[in-house]
């Protein structure tokens, strides 16, 4: 352990500062949280919630220690001695101050996070100092912010679920075989088998879709190839019931096809003698199983596309060259050579699509009729006739074991095996074309999808634009006028502009936290690196109802009160997409040659000063698209939010569902369309940048591999 | 010294934005009517007393859920309609502030301390009338008779044409499972189900979605609350609602204080005003068409009049509680739902 003194008067010089800013904080912000929310407040309400004014001594106690902290007392003492005294103090203020908090019911405001923040990077400066990451102050008070948001916003909910399901909320009884009462209850079972078969089913149709898109997109013409592209990033722009809200125009029981079939075979049809009763009455097909199956299919197959579609990118041309000139034919090639190269990345997309269609909600909520799943009875435990958070904690506990051990599958055991044959060694050569009967018969899949889809699309679009599909299909703007001409504070104008001001919020901080998390995982070692990376893998895992069910859950007591404001819909998007940035992340530095980080510390660049002016440049590409993907995620969010929303805080997907729950498809549709053609246009544009800077990585990568 | 300067100006702007807010306090609803009703009510009712109202429309049963959630720290003031079973259960389980209103001498008598407790927890602000409507021009395509009775729904010439809510999903359909039972005894109430299940189209999540569905002539019969289905008659589709010959269940609109609330005062006015004739005639304004039990409020022209109508004595204390609720929800469950059909 060396200690330089000029490091030592740097780090006291930002203890210091850290400490007055918690000071300041106490003495004008609001250190208590506001009953209506910080913006929304009246001033006398935040004048009484000013840290000195809050008749509680709580306030007190980190005040009183960061002043301590401010003078510094030990100063004096050995270094080591002095940095002791400050990491264990900053610490333990922290966790004295959530425990007080919890104890006695005070909801933490602006001014008391200021506070903890100025604690823990109070503790990360000292215990930098002791040595701990290599001595890095930017990288130690990173990892303690990481860890604690990990703490706070993913394990302490969850736990809270848990805690509902062996404790009776009313008696405050422990309960420990009420989760068994309630798996056997009845309905159970069969929506944890329906939730099983349907995600099998759905994983099996996109995976083979995926891989024909896949193959038709690399190794056949490239005629169509931009078509493709916009009809397979279509489905991730629309939120998700959407898709369902189309099928239900098209095949319901006053869709296109039962309108058509009964003007044809229906009572008094055209094909139908006179006077004669019919042979086709309205069916309801739509609703169940089938109907499911087809929506996650059209939105999930673009996950499956761009999972393969990633790795034949992969596949060195050179081992199908070689089999060729052994003579081997086209059929054979493929057949021995190409895809058993594939094999990890079908199970890989496998895995995600029953992963996906476990934790979809939307589609199962409008398309389901009888047919439960789990993520639906999650849902209606809570808001149904039942009312039940027990129940509800039981089913969301399965549900999220069940992903949790598809997702360690998917990441232990196939993400290791990979067949990468990309090599330093420059790969040259051609991507052999598919055997002409199978290049047909994939275009004919590819053709059919794309048409699907567009007569799909076409009716969200005229669906907003006719009286009432299915009775009257006279154009009209009325809909589109309900939607937006009654001024900004009325019809769809305020939970539009909320959504896209939430997600514009939210996406830059996704993107940064997952790169952050990435690159803490991926390059530092150090103590407590397991709860991140178990905390990380819990956020791919978690089903969307389950998040939303531990928010309400987790944040509507003391310490962190967080129910009915915007702040929590903001949190829930970030640590609902992080996966995104970490995923994103994750990618991006493996191309990046850690020498070149160690180059710049070597040379006595801090890491802040390394990651700003080394990684940050590298990692660009990367931080564009992850925050890209996110605000999408983020517009069209709708598991989670769901439980969270209030009037204030509405959202565009909340706002389209209430409609469709009057039956007022028209005006759904319309709203639909709208927030389609937003992100169309959005990633477009982004598309643009981005297709621009993947070239730029190209060149990184390249350069890392010479 | 950038980090001092940024809360400061953080403290500036909060200070700024919220400066136009000032009223003579403040109240917030949870509200279960229908928005239009909602929003109207809080608006009519925020600018006669200059009091600042916030309100959040939220599913009676996610009402319930939510008050319950927030027990410790009350975030509303005032629970302003939907089925009054929930409110019960919250009266029951000690979440809501007794109150008894001068403003209850105007309300009819069943109607002024119908919840659970008995300790006047809740009022009845107006009543629903459970029953089924048919499509009109379904009808005649399909060449069927107009249903009467509850029992005429078991025919087998309605098979697949009728849509009922899913009683584990949706209170409407739970007043309609205890009306049976009510009316027949548990086990012929279940023998109709089971009868009744053979011809159901969907059962679907929600309670008005039959009567949209019926509407649209996606269903020829949707059950529900029949001042639901007074609002699509009145939109010009056509349909025809039925009192069942048999009797029917009603639902009563619950109006509660929660417990603990902030702004006490004023969650007292706006209940006083909610039962009183201005307050009740809100509804029909927005399209709702309850009966009202204020018995001075004007009683809509599109409002089912109750003198035709065969009521029966709906016991809210047995059928609202928790246990009988789950007995037969359960019950359901097992018996009539996994039949195939």
């Amino acid at each position: 352990m060396i200690i330089s003194t000029s490091d030592s008067a740097r780090t006291e010089r930002a203890i210091l500062a850290w400490s007055l800013a918690g000071l300041a904080a106490f003495a004008v912000l609001p250190w208590r949280a506001l009953d209506y929310g910080l913006f929304d407040a009246l001033p006398s309400e935040l004048w009484d919630a000013v840290g000195w004014r809050v008749a509680d001594w709580l306030p007190w106690l980190p005040t009183v220690v960061l002043a301590v902290l401010a003078v510094r007392p030990w100063r004096a003492a050995a270094p080591a001695l002095a940095y002791r005294i400050d990491a264990a103090l900053g610490g333990a203020a922290i966790l004295a101050l959530l425990a007080g908090a919890k104890i006695w019911g005070v909801p933490l405001g602006l001014a008391a996070a200021i506070q903890i923040t100025a604690l823990g990077a109070i503790a990360a400066l000292a215990a930098a100092r002791l040595g701990y990451v290599q001595g890095d102050g930017f990288m130690t008070g990173s990892i303690l912010l990481i860890a604690g948001l990990i703490a706070a916003f993913i394990l302490f909910p969850l736990s809270t679920i848990l805690i509902r399901v062996v404790v009776d909320f009313k008696t405050g009884e422990f309960t420990p075989f009420r989760f068994f009462e309630i798996v056997m209850s009845p309905g159970f079972g069969r929506a944890l088998w329906n939730s099983l078969v349907l995600a099998i089913a759905v994983a099996v149709s996109t995976t083979i879709l995926g891989l024909v898109f896949a193959l038709y997109a690399t190794r056949a013409t490239a005629r169509f190839r931009g078509l493709i592209r916009i009809f397979s990033i279509l489905p991730i722009i629309t939120p998700p019931f959407v898709v369902g809200l189309a099928l239900i125009l098209i095949f319901g029981r006053s869709g296109t096809i039962n309108d058509g079939l009964l003007a044809l075979f229906g009572s008094g049809g055209l094909l139908v003698p006179e006077g004669g009763s019919g042979w086709f009455q309205r069916s309801g097909y739509i609703y169940g199983f089938w109907g499911i199956f087809l929506a996650q299919t059209l939105a999930f197959t673009p996950v499956s596309y761009l999972v393969l579609h990633g790795l034949f990118g992969t596949i060195s041309p050179s081992l199908e060259e070689a089999s060729l000139t052994m003579r081997a034919s086209d059929w054979q090639t493929l057949r021995h050579v190409t895809f058993p190269l594939l094999r990890p990345g079908i199970a890989n997309a496998f895995l995600l699509s029953v992963i996906e269609s476990l934790a979809d909600f939307g589609n199962p909520l409008i398309l389901g009729g009888d047919y439960d799943v789990l993520s639906t009875e999650i849902y209606f435990s809570i808001v149904g006739a039942r009312l039940d958070y027990a129940r509800a904690g039981a089913l969301g506990l399965t549900l999220l074991a069940v992903s949790l051990a598809i997702f360690v599958i998917q990441n232990r055991w196939i993400g290791r095996k990979s067949y990468v044959t990309v090599t330093g060694k420059g790969g040259g050569g051609h991507l052999m074309p598919l055997p002409s009967w199978m290049q047909n018969s994939c275009g004919v899949v590819v053709y059919a999808w794309i048409a699907f889809t567009a007569v799909l699309y076409g009716s969200i679009f005229m669906g907003g634009l006719v009286a009432n599909w299915g009775a009257d299909y006279t154009p009209t703007f009325t809909h589109h006028a309900e939607l937006w001409a009654a001024g900004l504070n009325y019809g769809g104008w305020p939970s539009y502009l909320n959504t896209l001001k939430l997600a514009l919020i939210a996406a830059p901080l996704t993107a940064v936290l997952g790169i952050l998390i990435a690159y803490v995982t991926t390059r530092k070692r150090f103590v407590g690196r397991g709860l991140v990376d178990f905390g990380a893998m819990l956020s791919f895992a978690i089903p969307g109802t389950v998040m939303g069910v531990s928010y309400i859950l987790a944040f509507n007591v003391p310490p962190i009160q967080l129910t009915g404001t915007a702040l929590i819909l903001v949190v829930s998007f970030i640590f609902r997409n992080m996966p995104v940035g970490i995923r994103t992340g994750v990618s991006a530095l493996s191309q990046i040659d850690k020498s070149l980080e160690e180059a710049s510390l070597t040379q006595r660049a801090g890491s802040l000063r390394t990651i700003i002016s080394v990684v940050l440049p590298l990692l660009r590409p990367a931080i564009i698209s992850a925050s890209v993907y996110s605000f999408i995620r983020a517009m069209t969010a709708f598991s989670a939010v769901i439980f969270l929303v209030t009037a204030q805080t509405n959202v565009a997907t909340t706002y389209i569902l209430a409609r469709v729950e009057r039956g007022n498809y028209g005006v759904a549709v319309a709203y639909g369309s709208v927030l389609i053609l937003t992100m169309l246009i959005v990633s477009m544009l982004i598309d643009h940048f981005v297709g621009r800077s993947r070239v730029q990585r190209r060149v990184a990568l390249a350069g890392g591999n010479a | 010294m950038k980090r001092f300067l940024i809360p400061l100006a953080a403290s500036v702007a909060v200070l700024a934005s919220v400066s136009s807010a000032s009223a003579a306090g403040r109240l917030v609803v949870y509200c279960s009517a229908l928005p239009d009703w909602c929003e109207k009510a809080v608006e009519t009712f925020g600018k006669a007393h200059d009091v600042k109202v916030s309100m959040t429309p939220i599913g009676s049963g996610s009402g319930y859920a939510r008050i319950l959630a927030e027990k410790d720290n009350p975030q509303a003031d005032v629970w302003y309609g939907g089925t009054l079973d929930p409110h019960s259960q919250a009266g029951v389980n000690g979440l809501l502030e007794a109150y008894q209103s001068p403003m209850l001498k105007e309300i009819a008598e069943p109607y002024r301390n119908p919840a659970t407790s008995k300790g006047h927890h809740s009022a009845g602000i107006y009543v629903g009338i459970l029953g089924f409507s048919y499509n009109t021009e379904v009808l005649k395509q399909q060449k069927l008779t107009a249903p009467a009775c509850w029992s005429d729904l078991t025919k087998p010439e309605y098979k697949g044409l009728i849509q009922m809510a899913n009683p584990e999903s949706s209170g409407t359909a739970y007043t309609a499972l205890a009306t049976y039972v009510q009316l027949w005894g548990e086990d012929k109430a279940f023998d109709y189900l089971k009868a009744l299940h053979k011809n159901i189209a969907q059962y679907t999540k929600s309670g008005s979605a039959p009567g949209t569905a019926t509407a649209r002539g996606e269903a020829l019969i949707g059950f529900g609350f029949l001042h639901d289905h007074a609002k699509e008659i009145k939109a010009g589709f056509p349909m025809k609602m039925v009192v069942p010959c048999e009797g029917t269940g009603y639902e009563i609109g619950g109006l509660s204080i929660i417990k603990g609330a902030r702004n006490m005062d004023n969650a007292k006015k706006f209940y006083d005003w909610a039962l009183s004739k201005e307050g009740q005639e809100v509804a029909a304004t927005t399209g709702s068409f309850q009966t009202p039990t204020n018995v001075n409020a004007k009683v809509p022209p599109e409002a089912i009049k109750m003198d035709g109508v065969k009521l029966i004595n709906y016991d809210f204390v047995k059928y609202g509680s928790e246990a009988t609720r789950n007995k037969l929800i359960d019950r359901w469950i097992k018996e009539v739902k996994p039949i195939e059909r």
